[in-house]
Formats: structure tokens, C-alpha cells, sequence
């Protein structure tokens, strides 16, 4: 199982600041010294900046952002890979098992495993909690679980898996569990099986709560959770459960790539 | 006390409040009988008197009774909190009566010490106006009873204040409680004077009594300074005290979205917590129910565990202070794609930005002026962000009050300067 690396894009704004500071304290837990900045350039660069600064304009602007990088308050590790892009960041290519800190991405780039921090400055910065994985039928549990569950071995965090299910009419049972139906038992077999295999603590909590992405953030913060970790439903086309927790959540969310895994 | 293995219906009836009461009344009854009858029968006025205290003593349980009933009333429109604050009048007045019986209890006790060195409680006296001493009139007749009648009150007492302490616990009635703590006094002083009745007939030591009433004396006023003061807090609306203040401070800073506790203020209202927060938060109001949530239920969690019965917690979100100011940006737009000038001088726009929570939240472009530093004074420009600072130009600025900063990329929407393009 591939550790994670950590990517982040650098914004000179307080949610910029917010959101280096998290990946520097993701990529000290994860046990990285370092942590790759992302940061624009232009090859057509104006002459008079390249005639101030005497050498290549975008080695000038790496020092001058890894130098502003380090002293930031809250940034966690030593080193700093400033990575120049060219293009629109949004076709910017990350190895697979790379988690990219960034707010803008999460609703652009399907493909990446994206944090968004939100007010967050750090994973632990309010006390140790679990990873949360909601999970439903379907296959984006799974995407999701694989990854909480590859990031919850690297730091040595539980996962509670969480699924919220509708009452059964025809099944008399107060327990929620007797509710589910089969596609979603067979979804946290395969979730449990998952962090049992790479010795991951781990709690399963099912709920009959009216509204899906409300019972995962009550379970969130219920649970002091340190990060929800979803993944985007390929079928669904209107409503997604990604967009309406980013919305919503106060807690870190984790949205995991569509076609790729860390495991 | 343990009750082993009760049927559900008797574990509920005796951990009725009620039932504990009337068990208590019982027993002041059943004691006051015994002790009256008794002491005048064998015309021991220590006993006799005891039993009339027991007299009082029923007279308290009947009045903690019908403090509970009180207490026990539903909230309502004119009560929003309900009435269980009644029970902390009882709480002030029994730590209050506690108190004057500790120091009534302590002067005989000095009193029967100083008897036993006549010259030195001859010259105590002259100085202090202090009460006849007593001595214990016991014959080889009375001495069985004496040890039977206060014995059993001893453990009556012990067993029943323990009882009492216990469900008034579990039930949150304070008045039960402090009543339980009476109760465990008055079996204190009564086992003092168990000790000195046997003292006296095993050792010929009577004065055993005394020292050891001393001790008891003490216990019971500091008993009775607690459940005072206790009582004082709660009318009063004091804190809920400053440990749980900071622990519930803690609960909220380790919410999600809590960016400070910026007012906490508590009190108790019978055995429930009142807690008034007031949080700053950045996130949107769709995020701020969920915080609320996050806070409530770690803040019950907290408050439920120590304690308390109950909890009331009202929070309020504001938003941090919006630090409103103005900067402004030298950008070069003679080509295509701007670009962060590298200094003043050299721009050829000046773009003004109001920046809210340290984002820009609205911008205006000029082109360069005749008299740029002019212009970034007149539209109260705080800083000016180039690519490289000039000494000459940095110091211009500053007699103006505009800070010079460099910006560590040439990419304006690096710096916060995102501007959507127009068809």
C-alpha cells in the first residue's frame, strides 16, 4: 500500500494560507519532509520583469514563493518542491497516489484525489478523531473506503464507516441494520474486510436519518471526526452528496479520484 | 446503597424520592419515640433531649417533601427553567443550620474538656460567658439502654443519610442531598457520644468524648459551609465554576469551524447547567447549524458527566471582525496576460482593491497616474503590492502611510487578484 504524498497550490489569500498549512501538517503526519507547492507561470513573461530579476523569471518567482512558503505561520515540514505550471492548473497531471490540498479543484478535477480544508489549519489541529466514510450502494464507498483507509493506516487514525439508510415498510425491526438492503450490506462487508486487511481500527454506524450528507456531518462532528472522506457517485448527474457536503460541512472532506486508487 | 437484585417496580419505588423521604420521617419518628420515652423513663436528659431534636427533625422532612413536590413541577411559561431552585433554599438553610449546630456541638465539647482542669475552666470562665457543663449521669441499670437506644441511631442514620445522599444524586434533588448530609451528622454526634458512654463504663474515661467531639464539630461545620455556600451560588447565579468554564471553552475550540470562543457565560438553575456561548465561526450558515450541533452535544456530553442533571445551551455564531481595507496592486497591461509590475514606476495600471477578511472583495482599475502615490493617499490605500520594493519609492510611500510590499509571484490571481474574463 502506496503512502500518499501531498500536493498543494499556492494562493497568496487566507484560504491559500489555510490550505499550505494543512498540507505541510498532512505531509509531517504522513512522515514527508516535504510538500510540493504548485504555483502558475508564464513562458511569455514580460521583459521588464524578466530585466528586474536578472535570471529566469520563474526560478526568481520559485525562490521567492518557497521563501514565503516556509516562514508562513503553521507551515509543518522543512522542505518545499516548488512545482512551475504553464498551462490551466485544472490539467495540471499528479502521481496516483497524490492527495492535492485545494478548495477551487474539488468541483473541477474528478480525477484527483482532492482535500479541501475549508477553516481548517492542520488534520489534528483540534485533537485526534477518526476518518469518516460514508458509504451507500454503491461503488463510490468503496473508492472512498480504500482510500480513508490507505490514509488511516499511514497515520495511524480509525475509520467509522457511516451509512444512512431508509426504513424498510416491510421489515418491523427497529434496528437500522435490518433496513439496509443487499447492495449496501455487501458494501460494508467490502469496507470492513478493507481496513481489517490493513489492520485499520475501524466502527460501522448505520442510521435511518431523513437526509444522507446531514446525517454524515451530524455523525462528523457527533463523532469529533478529523476528515469525511467521499467520493463523487459516477451515475448521478444532479444532487451530488460531494457538492451539498462542501457546501455545508465544516469538517475537512477528502474527495476521492474517479478512476484511480492509492491502494 | 445497594439494593441486590430489586424487581424493576421495587427499584423504582425505592429510588422514589418520596419513598426515601417517608422512609426518613419514619425513622425521626420511630427514634424521637424511642429516645423520649426512653430517656424519660430512665431520667437521662441527654437522650430526652435528643429525641426532641428528632422532633425537628421530622418537622425537615416534612418540609424537604413538599420542596421536592415543588421542585418536581413542570416548567411553564412564567417558570421557563421550572422551580427546582426552591431546593437550594432548603440547601442553604440546613448548611446554615449545620453550621450553628457545629459550633454549638464544638463549645460543649471545649466545655467538658475545660471540666476536666477546674482551675483552668475557673479562668476561661471569667473571661467567657461559656454554658453549664453536663456531665453523663449513667447508672449499671441505664447503661444497656443508653448503648442500645444510640447505637441503632448510629446505624440508622449512617444507613438512611447514605440512602437519602444517593438518590438525591441520581434524582438531581439537592434538598434530598443536603437533608442526607444532616442526616450523617447527626449519626457523627451521636457516635461521639456512643464513644464517651463506653468510654466511661469500660475505661472510666468519659473525656474521650470531647476531643473526638471536637473532630465531629468540625467535620460537620465544614459539611455545613459547603452545602451554605453551594446553596449561596445557585441563588445567586453564580458560574458553574471556572474548571468546567475552561473544559467547556476547550469542547468548543475543538469544534470544527470554531475559530474562537469570544463570550461564555454560565450559571446553575437547580441541578441544570446554563451555558451562553457565543462563538466566531467563518464558515456559512449552512455550516453554523451543524457547529451548534458539534458544540451541544460535546458540551452535554461534558456537563452530564460531572455533575449535572441537566443542561441548557444557547449559542450564538458571529462572524470574526471583517478587518475592512483597502490595497492596491501596480500591475503592467501593455501585453496580453497582466502581470504584477516590478515597481511603481514602472506600471501601467493601479488596480484598488476593498479587501474583506483578507480577501479582495471588490477592484477597480486606472490607469497610472500623473501622481500615482497621490491617488493610492486619496483612496486610502493601507498597502501596495510590487514585485520588487525601491528604497526611494518605499520611502515616498511610507510618509504617505502606505506600507510597499513585495509579492512573491508576478501572477496577480496568485495574489487574490482573480478577474473573470469578459466576452
Amino acid at each position: 500500500m502506496m503512502k500518499p504524498s501531498v500536493s498543494v497550490f499556492f494562493s497568496c489569500t487566507p484560504g491559500g494560507e489555510r490550505a499550505l498549512a494543512f498540507a505541510s501538517d498532512l505531509a509531517r503526519l504522513l512522515s514527508s519532509d516535504t510538500v510540493t507547492v504548485c504555483v502558475p507561470g508564464n513562458k511569455a513573461v514580460h521583459p521588464q520583469v524578466a530585466r528586474l530579476v536578472d535570471v529566469n523569471p520563474d526560478m526568481a518567482q520559485s525562490a521567492r514563493v518557497g521563501g514565503t512558503v516556509v516562514k508562513m505561520p503553521g507551515f509543518a515540514v522543512d522542505n518545499v518542491a516548488i512545482r512551475t505550471f504553464y498551462d490551466s492548473g485544472h490539467t495540471l497531471e499528479f502521481p496516483p497516489q497524490t492527495i492535492v490540498v485545494d478548495a477551487r479543484l474539488a468541483a473541477l478535477r474528478a480525477d484527483l484525489n482532492v482535500l479541501v480544508p475549508l477553516d481548517e489549519r492542520g488534520l489534528q489541529s483540534r485533537g485526534r478523531g477518526p476518518l469518516l466514510v460514508p458509504f451507500g450502494d454503491g461503488t463510490s464507498g468503496v473508492r472512498a473506503g480504500r482510500l480513508a483507509v490507505a490514509l488511516a493506516a499511514a497515520l495511524g487514525h480509525k475509520v467509522v464507516f457511516y451509512h444512512s439508510t431508509w426504513k424498510n415498510p416491510a421489515v418491523s425491526s427497529t434496528s437500522p441494520e435490518d433496513h439496509m438492503i443487499e447492495k449496501a450490506a455487501e458494501t460494508r462487508r467490502t469496507l470492513e474486510g478493507l481496513a481489517a486487511a490493513a489492520g485499520v481500527e475501524f466502527e460501522t454506524l448505520i442510521e435511518t436519518a431523513a437526509d444522507v450528507v446531514e446525517g454524515t456531518i451530524l455523525c462528523a462532528m457527533r463523532s469529533g471526526a478529523n476528515l469525511i472522506v467521499m467520493a463523487r457517485g459516477l451515475k448521478t448527474i444532479i444532487g451530488s452528496y460531494v457538492d451539498k457536503a462542501l457546501e455545508h460541512s465544516p469538517v475537512p472532506l477528502l474527495i476521492a479520484a474517479d478512476e484511480r486508487s492509492v491502494a | 446503597m445497594k439494593i441486590s437484585n430489586p424487581s424493576s417496580s421495587v427499584r423504582a419505588a425505592a429510588l422514589n424520592p418520596f419513598v426515601v423521604m417517608v422512609v426518613v420521617t419514619v425513622m425521626y419518628i420511630v427514634k424521637a419515640m424511642c429516645k423520649i420515652t426512653m430517656g424519660t423513663k430512665i431520667n437521662s436528659p441527654m437522650v430526652a433531649g435528643d429525641g426532641w431534636h428528632n422532633v425537628a427533625d421530622i418537622v425537615e422532612a416534612l418540609a424537604v417533601i413538599a420542596v421536592i413536590f415543588v421542585a418536581r413541577l413542570p416548567s411553564s411559561k412564567d417558570y421557563p427553567f421550572g422551580r427546582k431552585n426552591i431546593e437550594f433554599f432548603t440547601k442553604l438553610l440546613i448548611g446554615a443550620g449545620l453550621a450553628l449546630m457545629s459550633v454549638r456541638f464544638a463549645v460543649s465539647s471545649l466545655v467538658g474538656l475545660l471540666s476536666l482542669s477546674p482551675g483552668v475552666d475557673q479562668a476561661v470562665r471569667a473571661v467567657l460567658p461559656l454554658p453549664a457543663h453536663e456531665p453523663l449521669i449513667m447508672s449499671a441499670g441505664t447503661f444497656p439502654w443508653i448503648v442500645g437506644i444510640t447505637a441503632s441511631s448510629v446505624l440508622l442514620s449512617l444507613v438512611v443519610s447514605r440512602y437519602q445522599i444517593f438518590v438525591g444524586k441520581q434524582s438531581g434533588h439537592a434538598s434530598l442531598v443536603a437533608d442526607g448530609e444532616e442526616t450523617a451528622s447527626d449519626g457523627r454526634i451521636e457516635l461521639v457520644v456512643l464513644l464517651g458512654v463506653l468510654g466511661e463504663y469500660l475505661f472510666h474515661a468519659a473525656w474521650i468524648e470531647y476531643p473526638l467531639g471536637l473532630v465531629v464539630a468540625f467535620l460537620i461545620g465544614r459539611t455545613g459551609v459547603e452545602l451554605f455556600l453551594d446553596g449561596w451560588r445557585v441563588l445567586l447565579q453564580h458560574s458553574i465554576g471556572s474548571d468546567h468554564e475552561e473544559a467547556v471553552r476547550a469542547l468548543c475550540l475543538r469544534t470544527a469551524g470554531v475559530v474562537e470562543v469570544s463570550r461564555l457565560k454560565t450559571f446553575r438553575v437547580g441541578p441544570t447547567a446554563v451555558c451562553m456561548i457565543t462563538v466566531v465561526s467563518r464558515h456559512n450558515n449552512g455550516a453554523c447549524s451543524y457547529i451548534k450541533y458539534g458544540i451541544t452535544h460535546a458540551v452535554k456530553a461534558y456537563l452530564l458527566e460531572n455533575d449535572f442533571k441537566g443542561c441548557e445551551i444557547e449559542i450564538e455564531i458571529k462572524q470574526p471582525d471583517a478587518e475592512f481595507h483597502r490595497v492596491a496592486f501596480a500591475l503592467l497591461k501593455d501585453r496580453p496576460g497582466a502581470v504584477i509590475a516590478p515597481t511603481l514606476s514602472a506600471a501601467t495600471h493601479l488596480v484598488i482593491c476593498d479587501v474583506e477578511h483578507g480577501n479582495v472583495v471588490r477592484a477597480t482599475e486606472e490607469p497610472q497616474p500623473e501622481d500615482p502615490v497621490a491617488m493610492l493617499r486619496e483612496k486610502r490605500v493601507r498597502s501596495l503590492y510590487v514585485l520588487k520594493t525601491d528604497a526611494t519609492e518605499a520611502g515616498k510611500l511610507k510618509n504617505r502611510g502606505i506600507t510597499i510590499i513585495a509579492a512573491p509571484s508576478y501572477v496577480p490571481a496568485v495574489m487574490g487578484l482573480a478577474v473573470p474574463e469578459r466576452r
